[in-house]
């Protein structure tokens, strides 16, 4: 089959109103499963699965497809209003997603993470389309040892997320690195701060800290408070986003859907990653660096375009590889299997014209996200006019059932709760929460590939530095930790001169 | 911004956890096997990485909080809680514990049903009526969904079951 | 097929709205839970499995993935639940075989749960990434011998079936110290161990034939053996008979159906019945057989004996070479 011959039988799979039907369908799913917490992307994903089995293959890899995609924009609702993010990815979009939603900007704010969502969610489908050979053969060059220094690389972006005490927020980290080695251990298979509980044998639960650590600590805040504050009224979610403030964030959508590209071909590293990354870079080229964190519009849409960007790329080393980035396209490969379908390299002999077909489904996706989305901010941001005293109850009822469905244990429960009075403790004495999470989240994979690497290097260290994609990261990292060091001193010495606290806006950089 | 005596105890308490950490619960609590060939690969190397630097970060954090000139009062946060305020938050331990307790036995719609309930009362029991709606129907609402659409076995408890 | 769906749905809709007549067991919704994350083998096997179960069995059946611990936290959460047949495991080799052979800290034993049946018998392949310098097992283990220390082979995690099968392989070819000898690197699943292989980090991988096969047929990867019986459709590789190991037919992966100790028998009889009619499904084992399974549908008695006796040989020989975790 030639190239123009795939091309159009694919599009004549497509053209079927069935296509877009299943596709809008699982979009539909996905942004509503995305919405509550608890029900990830993943797990609507998994559960759509057994009901492709039974469709044509096409429309059955569309409805995954579909309820992926939307699934990861959903995520950004709940943490825009009610700060409880569904997905790891989705906690960045918090970060001035929900001060956004305190001033009554919830409706800019979901306008913006749409926005935001669907150009780099195209842009992530054209670039699996252009460079899926390309980026897939540069994927495979990522062992271990570039995996660390990438990782390494990645930690420094604690510094973009600290706000005002950069120790403070190392110590965050470190302690989120450290909850991170509970379980049973990698490579010797023993315990490692279990204490003796078969539950923390495999680990704590990711969502259930996630959300211990970004929604309790609001709900007991308001609590310790509440007689006290008047019930302000939050203000209704409709503000809309000025196109000026669009305008001036597209470069950071932009950036943020390269680093979604890029870090969603790697197989093993998943969107918070990229969407940590994409804030942190927006908010160090941003005029309006100061804001960030208070409620700034540019830091929802890097963080959601570093989000999504992640959603076409991963289908990379699927498509080309057979390789699963990430829990869904594990799943997805599934669907793939039952029809007969082998992902990787013969898929495009084989079954040109289905490739094709995804492809055209895929940028079609993006359009149906942003129709279907826009519905869906519209039904959504009446959570925006509840009052206060009836959301935040709402909100912990929410996070149980949520917490308790991702994995169906109690246990998971009780780590929530836990984590709600930590992270509390943490809000009142000025401990940013952000690298508490990135440290969690990233704490595995530093150590694991630190520990391959190191394995097949039989304990050489050079190894750390085997080729240019090492020492590229090494090099990064070194260039970025100077700089924070220099910013850090600089704004310490800009502090002490103008010897006043009160002036904030002196502050250019995270005090030390 | 704290008080500079609230930074010192701050970062004397996190110097305090990252020792407790390294010399307390990484040799209780960190299984390490018969033979470990590259002492790098022991399960207990990174957790002591990180307890130095915990430590080294609580040091840097107490000697700033000498150093540092004393902030006006004027933008020093408070971080005591009056009366009121303590009593709220025991309450909200108490519902936490609460919650975590009775969910094995009660069930979780009926455990939230009156952790719903007995929030709107804490929080000054505003919009009374619609609170007590509230938590009557979000529980059912959240059981139903998740049992019958999303298939998750919500724990029902030994007292009432539902369908 | 599309009437197998609506059949399906149909079938779950009136299960849920007909209030249970009859007292007799089910009576309400049955849980299995999978002790492995989705996306997984054992997690696609069930819900492969739950397809025509849900036509066969009268009451709902709600799949639950309680992942951790290598399958620790969901055998343990089965274990520990009633046996009145209303929570079952998807019991699998890792978790009800090789690790209660490595690994002596286990929190629960294999006498703590009561087989229903094994329905799915996973052989193990060895396979090399296909622009490798092995071309035959007797390549690997001649590289093995001449280079110690410098042979990699990835599994899933420590006391899963592709780190046990691989040092059970080695063994079987008088391959001693194999500590010494060859490195095993852990990842977190087959996928990322088969990835390792793709990307030269590992030179091979002893696992289940199902999560090798994408690559096998997409020709990236080259198949050394495979401890079936016979020759497997797609793996153009020699049998463990046909070069001369005949033991390593013992090496296979399977998964099954387990309640607690004290399931009682009218469950156990009433399972035993409905796997082996969804067993007989042409969709289910299509998907089986499609990832080089065989479905095997096993009686009660037959998989005790399957298990113990795989339990038996693989702790003699963790016994022997000092595999242990400790």
């Amino acid at each position: 089959m030639t190239f123009i011959e795939a091309l159009s039988a694919g599009f004549v799979m497509v053209a079927q109103w069935e296509s877009i039907l299943f596709l809008a369908l699982g979009v539909t799913i996905g942004v509503v499963a995305g919405a509550i917490p608890g029900m990830s992307a993943t797990m609507a994903v998994a559960l759509t699965l057994p009901f492709t089995f039974a469709l044509q293959p096409i429309f059955g890899i569309l409805l995954l497809l579909g309820v992926y995609k939307g699934g990861i924009f959903g995520g950004s609702i709940p943490a825009i209003l009610i700060k409880t993010p569904g997905t790891p990815a989705s906690s960045a979009t918090a970060l001035d997603g929900y001060p956004m939603a305190e001033q009554g900007r919830a409706g800019e704010a979901l306008s913006m993470s749409l926005y935001a969502s669907c150009i780099a969610d195209l842009i992530s489908n054209l670039a699996l389309i252009v460079f899926a050979a390309w980026l897939a053969s540069f994927a495979l060059n990522f062992g271990p040892p570039e995996m660390f220094t990438l990782i390494v690389f990645s930690l420094t972006i604690i510094a973009g997320v600290s706000g005002d005490s950069l120790i403070k927020g190392v110590v965050a980290a470190a302690l989120g690195l450290l909850l991170a080695t509970i379980g049973l251990d990698f490579i010797a298979g023993t315990e490692r701060l279990t204490f003796g509980s078969v539950d923390m044998r495999g680990g704590l639960n990711f969502i259930a800290v996630l959300i211990g650590l970004f929604a309790l600590p609001e709900i007991i805040a308001y609590m310790r408070k509440s007689a006290a504050q008047d019930h302000r009224v939050r203000g209704m979610g409709y503000s809309r986003l000025k196109l000026a403030d669009f305008r001036r964030s597209l470069k950071s959508i932009f950036r943020g859907s390269a680093i979604g590209v890029f870090l969603g071909a790697i197989p093993g590293i998943g969107a918070a990653p990229s969407a940590f990354l994409s804030y942190s870079e927006a908010r160090r080229a941003s005029p309006n660096r100061d804001n960030f964190g208070k409620g700034e519009v540019e830091g929802v849409a890097a963080a959601e375009a570093g989000n999504n960007g992640v959603a076409g790329a991963t289908l990379i080393p699927l498509l080309s590889l057979g390789i699963p980035g990430d829990v869904i396209t594990a799943i997805i490969i599934g669907a793939f299997m039952v029809h007969n379908l082998t992902p990787g390299p013969l898929l495009f002999v084989n079954n040109a014209d289905l490739v094709y077909a995804l492809f055209i489904g895929l940028i079609a996706s993006s359009f149906l996200l942003l129709i279907i989305g826009s519905v869906a901010i519209r039904a959504f941001r009446y959570i925006a006019d509840v009052p206060s005293n009836l959301l935040f109850p709402g909100v912990l009822v929410l996070c149980i059932f949520g917490v308790y469905a991702v994995n169906n244990s109690v246990f998971d429960v009780a780590v929530m709760l836990l984590m709600g009075v930590v992270g509390y403790i943490m809000l009142i004495l000025r401990f940013p929460a952000a690298p508490f999470l990135i440290g969690f989240i990233l704490g595995p994979m530093l150590e694991n590939n630190f520990r391959q690497a190191l394995l097949m290097s039989r304990g050489d260290f050079s190894i750390f530095a085997r080729g240019p994609i090492t020492i590229l990261f090494l090099c990064m990292t070194v260039i970025s930790v100077v700089l924070i060091i220099r910013s850090t001193v600089k704004a310490a010495r800009l502090k002490r001169e103008l010897g006043a606290y009160g002036k904030k806006s002196a502050m250019q950089g995270p005090e030390t | 911004m704290l008080s500079r005596r609230d930074e010192l105890l701050i970062g004397l308490g996190v110097m305090v956890i990252g020792a407790a950490v390294l010399w307390w619960i990484i040799p209780n609590y960190i299984a390490t096997p018969r033979r470990v060939p590259i002492p790098a690969l022991s399960p207990a190397f990174w957790p002591k990485i990180i307890a130095w630097t915990i430590i080294l970060c609580g040091a840097v954090l107490s000697v700033r909080a000498v150093l540092a000139p004393t902030p006006p009062d004027a933008v020093v946060d408070d971080l005591s809680v009056t009366r009121p305020e303590g009593l709220r938050l025991l309450a909200l331990g108490v519902i936490l514990l609460g919650i975590y307790f009775a969910l094995p036995i009660v069930g979780m719609v009926w455990v939230s049903m009156i952790a719903f309930a007995l929030l709107v009362l804490l929080s000054g029991g505003k919009h009374l009526i619609w609170g007590m709606i509230a938590a009557v129907v979000l529980p059912l609402l959240l059981y139903f969904f998740f049992t019958k659409v999303a298939g998750v076995a919500i724990p029902q408890g030994q007292i009432v079951r539902l369908p | 097929m599309k009437t197998s769906l609506i059949a399906l749905s149909m079938g779950v809709a009136a299960a849920a709205l007909a209030a249970p007549v009859a007292a007799e067991y089910p009576t309400r919704a049955i849980q299995m839970i999978i002790p492995f994350g989705p996306g997984g083998a054992t997690d696609l096997s069930a819900r492969a499995l739950s397809t025509p179960l849900t036509r066969i069995v009268p009451q709902p059946i709600v799949l639950t993935n309680r992942a951790g611990a290598g399958g620790a936290t969901g055998s343990v959460a089965v274990r520990d639940a009633a046996g009145d047949g209303y929570t079952l495991l998807l019991a699998r080799v890792g978790s009800h075989t090789v690790n209660p052979a490595m690994n002596p800290n286990l929190p629960y034993t294999l006498d703590e749960f009561r087989f229903v049946g094994i329905y799915e018998i996973n052989p193990v392949a060895c396979v090399v990434n296909s622009n490798s310098e092995f071309h035959s097992i007797d390549d690997l283990i001649n590289a093995v011998n001449e280079r110690p220390g410098e042979i990699l082979y990835s599994s899933s995690g420590v006391g899963s079936l592709p780190h046990f099968g691989a040092l059970m392989v080695l063994d079987s070819f008088g391959i001693t110290d194999l500590d010494e000898n060859v490195i095993h690197i852990p990842t977190e699943g087959d996928g990322q161990a088969l990835t390792a292989v793709l990307q030269g980090t590992s030179d091979f991988y002893c696992g289940s034939t199902s999560p090798a096969a994408p690559f096998i047929n997409g020709g990236q990867m080259r198949p050394l053996m495979v401890t079936s019986s016979e020759r497997l459709d797609g793996f153009d590789a020699p049998t463990v008979e046909e070069i001369g190991k005949p033991e390593l037919q013992a090496l296979v992966g399977w998964t099954g159906l387990a309640g607690p100790e004290d399931l009682t028998d009218e469950a156990a009889e009433k399972w035993g019945e409905w796997l082996a009619e969804a067993a007989q499904d042409e969709d289910f084992q299509r998907f089986m057989t499609s990832g080089g399974s065989i479905v095997q549908v096993m009686s009660p008695e037959e998989s005790v004996e399957f298990v113990n006796s795989a339990y038996e040989s693989f702790r003699r020989l963790v016994v022997a070479l000092d595999l242990e975790i400790d």
